[in-house]
């Protein structure tokens, strides 16, 4: 029993940090309002059952629809803009989405959060879940999608240059992540059964990416296998939680300074 | 026949005037060069034509089509491609990666097939396999396809980039300094190479370049810049005796002599 609740919460993790994984690891574009993204997910499942009566399944697609709007929302005008701009914009959007949450109590239950969430995402689901989305994201990484990622990670403007749409490409690739990531949230919602406007900050996000670099940007199997390293670790050893996040700060010091490509990643070849 | 057209094209940077109502015309299957002393504005003229920086003033014309205010990657689909002075390759792609990337604008598969890879994305993505492969022969560098071009000789990066620049089959090439930290017979390869491919794939070429025996051998027409005016243009030889740019390279020559 405890070891699957361990293995459903490491996997829903995973499925955020596969969603991170087009942005922040192919196409270098570094989010700080995923947590949002997941946010707006598990919150537009849990007030479709609670308040508007629909069945789970209707309400996780309703929460990728409303996951790929946020995404159309914030990306159509913020993916102009440079790196670092994009990186405020999008930490500004996670503490609004925040700040939204804990206003709007009479939909949201404000800071007391959503309790008595029906229990619609068993392993079985989450399980699965994880395995389609690995394989999806697996699939872009093997063909021109990918090349276009890379190519505006390394150089925007030779990019630009030999004919990829760069704003086009990054709000696919946006919009791709943001629904991921809102899928996740519900699972979280259905699974956990209670929700509450704190627990997807920035910081969640920040470590969603950070997870991805310790893995491997180049590396989707590197990255898979360090969330669910992380994640595992994290559950098993819940009484050392501080000692957790000490140890992952001290392995990225030490990947950054050893392994720039990551655990698992792979930069150069033979 | 015209294929690109430039119309007393200017461009500033804030105070400086990098490129002043410069106007040019490129056949098809031709090649010429610009030229001119550092600073001159060739490569601001390069990144006029293809799209990096808009111009202020004037008009450019590609096969007819006013292109002035098209977004680079528009201009790539069009038929224009470029190499750039300071290589700027993609270095977390492979050889092959690199190459194959500037196929983007002529992929035919959605975001939806590649996502489930359905069998057109297995198809297109073998076709661009051999096509790229292709390419990495015909410059000499198929031994390096899956290799990371960060850990390459300089000159065959400068291949690379060339490489990358025809696999879309463009009908204008903008070559911005090839010749530049080769040797004296990379320099003779290259020249064959440009030649070859003008007459192979009926490309037409413009080359910026300081290399003179390069540009004198292969280019049938010469644009002089010098402080972002168009000073002279003319066949090799009407250049070298031409009064203005002898100035423009070595100063007031009536004078010292």
């Amino acid at each position: 029993m405890f070891y699957s609740k361990v293995l459903e919460t490491t996997l829903i993790f995973s499925i955020f940090v596969l969603s991170v994984y087009p942005l922040s690891g192919l196409t270098g574009l570094f989010s700080l309002g995923q947590g949002a993204f997941i946010a707006i997910g598990a919150y537009t499942a849990a007030i479709g059952t609670l308040q508007y009566k629909l069945p789970p399944a209707i309400s996780m697609v309703l929460a990728i629809g409303i996951g790929i709007l946020g995404g159309v929302i914030v990306g159509v005008p913020t993916l102009k803009l440079r790196r670092d701009y994009f990186l405020l914009i999008t930490f500004g959007f996670s503490e609004m989405v925040r700040a939204l949450l804990l206003w709007m109590a009479q939909l949201t239950g404000g800071a007391m959060g959503i309790a008595g969430i029906p229990y619609a995402a068993g392993l079985p689901l989450i399980a699965v879940s994880a395995a389609f989305i690995f394989f999806l994201v697996a699939n872009i990484t093997k063909s021109g999608f990918r090349r276009n990622c890379i190519a505006i990670r390394d150089d925007e403007l030779a990019a630009q240059a030999i004919g990829i749409n760069v704003y086009w490409h990054k709000i696919k690739v946006f919009i791709l992540s943001a629904s991921i990531s809102a899928y996740g949230g519900a699972l979280y919602a259905f699974n956990m059964m209670f929700i509450e406007p704190n627990l997807f900050d920035w910081l969640e996000s920040a470590k969603l990416i950070i997870i991805i670099f310790v893995g491997g940007m180049n590396s989707l199997l590197g990255v898979f296998l360090m969330s669910v390293i992380y994640y595992t670790f994290g559950e098993v050893f819940r009484f050392a939680s501080i000692w957790r996040d000490l140890i992952l700060g001290v392995l990225v010091i030490v990947v950054l300074i050893f392994r720039p490509q990551g655990l698992f990643g792979t930069m150069k070849k033979k | 026949m015209e294929l690109l057209k430039l119309e007393s094209v200017s461009k500033n940077f804030g105070g400086v005037q990098a490129v002043h109502a410069v106007s040019l015309v490129q056949h098809e299957n031709e090649i010429t060069a610009i030229i001119g002393p550092n600073g001159a504005g060739k490569t601001t003229v390069f990144n006029l034509i293809s799209g990096i920086y808009q111009q202020d003033s004037g008009r450019i014309f590609f096969r007819g089509m006013d292109i002035s205010g098209l977004a680079p990657h528009k201009r790539s689909a069009l038929g224009i491609a470029r190499t750039f002075q300071n290589i700027r390759l993609f270095n977390n792609l492979t050889v092959l990666d690199n190459v194959k990337v500037s196929y983007a604008n002529r992929i035919s598969y959605h975001f939806f097939d590649e996502v489930l890879r359905s069998g057109k994305v297995k198809k297109e993505e073998r076709e661009l396999e051999e096509r790229a492969l292709e390419y990495l022969k015909l410059l000499h560098l198929a031994p390096y396809a899956s290799s990371f071009p960060g850990s390459l000789p300089y000159g065959i990066q400068r291949r690379l980039e060339l490489a990358r620049a025809l696999l879309p089959e463009p009908h204008l090439l903008l070559l911005d300094e090839p010749a530049a930290g080769l040797n004296p017979s990379e320099i003779r390869d290259l020249m064959d190479t440009i030649l070859h491919l003008q007459q192979s794939k009926k490309l037409s070429i413009i080359i910026v370049e300081h290399h003179m025996e390069l540009v004198m051998n292969i280019c049938s027409r010469i644009h002089v810049l010098d402080f972002g005016k168009k000073i002279a243009e003319g066949t090799p030889k009407e250049i070298m005796e031409d009064e203005k740019v002898l100035q423009a390279y070595l100063g007031d020559v009536g004078e010292v002599c």
